[in-house]
């Protein structure tokens, strides 16, 4: 079973990446942030963790918890 | 500031807004995760100090400098001429050339927006490697990356991975105001000075995947 890790989808080279916290690579990219965000909200979803959607300027402009524990936001 | 030894410490002469607190913030993830110490020209003054007295000792004590002169164009019509990073970026140049062999090979990487805007600004520095941003913040960390890899011998991770941690640091950063008390659009807007901190923090917690909640 693979670890569970929290989900980036953070801009690269002109396209949309899909990060595991801490993963040295991509996992998947897209061109649309849009596809990517539904991608990473799906593995976030699956592993109980949390998603971070960064903007054009590499902050975090959204998190969504997915956590199975008290906290289950969603901004 | 403790002192901070002068191959260590990094002269970061750049535009302190918000709109370019991105750019600035990217740029010292990497000086930080490179195992340096940055110096800000906007340093908060000791108690009857001078401004320029506190940029000069800045100069003098760093070997690598950042020297941001993107602004060389009004972004607004009507806007005031920003001077101080082009005086900045002359006081260090006049350390660098002042004849003592110690300061002789301070290094400096000089930023500006597009390509050739600052040889009509700022023609004196024909010659001059500048890289262009563009206003990213990946083009920052990779010309970042790429001067302390080369003129400091850091054991830098490539690009790719560097853009990966500095996400992985934000997610940990976020997470942890928020388990300190901050709420999400909180922890999304905090100062850049708190930022830094942060960022010494996760370096020297081990650069960690994840936050870890305090038990309470």
């Amino acid at each position: 079973m693979s670890e569970r890790k929290n989900q980036h989808v953070i801009p690269f080279e002109g396209r949309w990446s899909v990060r595991s916290a801490g993963a040295v690579r991509a996992s998947r990219t897209f061109d649309s942030r849009q596809d990517a965000i539904a991608h990473a909200r799906e593995r976030a979803r699956r592993q109980g963790t949390v998603l971070y959607i960064h903007g054009t300027d590499g902050r975090v402009h959204e998190r969504d918890s997915f956590e199975r524990v008290a906290e289950s936001s969603s901004e | 500031m403790p002192d901070v030894p002068f191959d260590a410490a990094v002269f970061v002469n750049c535009p302190f807004d918000d709109e370019f607190a991105p750019l600035l913030e990217a740029a010292l993830f990497c000086v930080v995760r490179f195992g340096f110490t940055p110096r800000l020209a906007n340093e908060r003054l000791e108690a009857g100090e001078n401004r320029l007295d506190k940029i000069v000792s800045m100069v003098r004590a760093a070997k690598n400098s950042i020297h941001d002169l993107s602004r060389s164009q009004a972004l607004r019509k009507g806007e005031d001429f920003r001077m101080n990073m082009p005086f900045e970026f002359g006081v260090d140049v006049g350390r660098r050339r002042s004849g003592i062999a110690a300061l002789a090979d301070k290094k400096f990487l000089i930023f500006e927006r597009d390509p050739y805007a600052l040889k009509r600004a700022l023609s004196d520095i024909a010659g001059q490697d500048v890289e262009c941003h563009h206003g990213e913040h990946e083009r920052v960390m990779k010309a970042v990356r790429h001067f302390f890899r080369v003129e400091a011998g850091v054991d830098a991770p490539g690009p790719s991975q560097l853009v990966s941690e500095y996400a992985t640091f934000e997610g940990w950063m976020i997470d942890k105001k928020i388990d300190e008390g901050h709420s999400a659009a909180e922890a999304r807007q905090l100062p850049t000075r708190e930022r830094l901190d942060e960022m010494r923090a996760w370096v020297n917690s081990g650069r960690p995947d994840q936050y870890k909640k305090r038990r309470k």
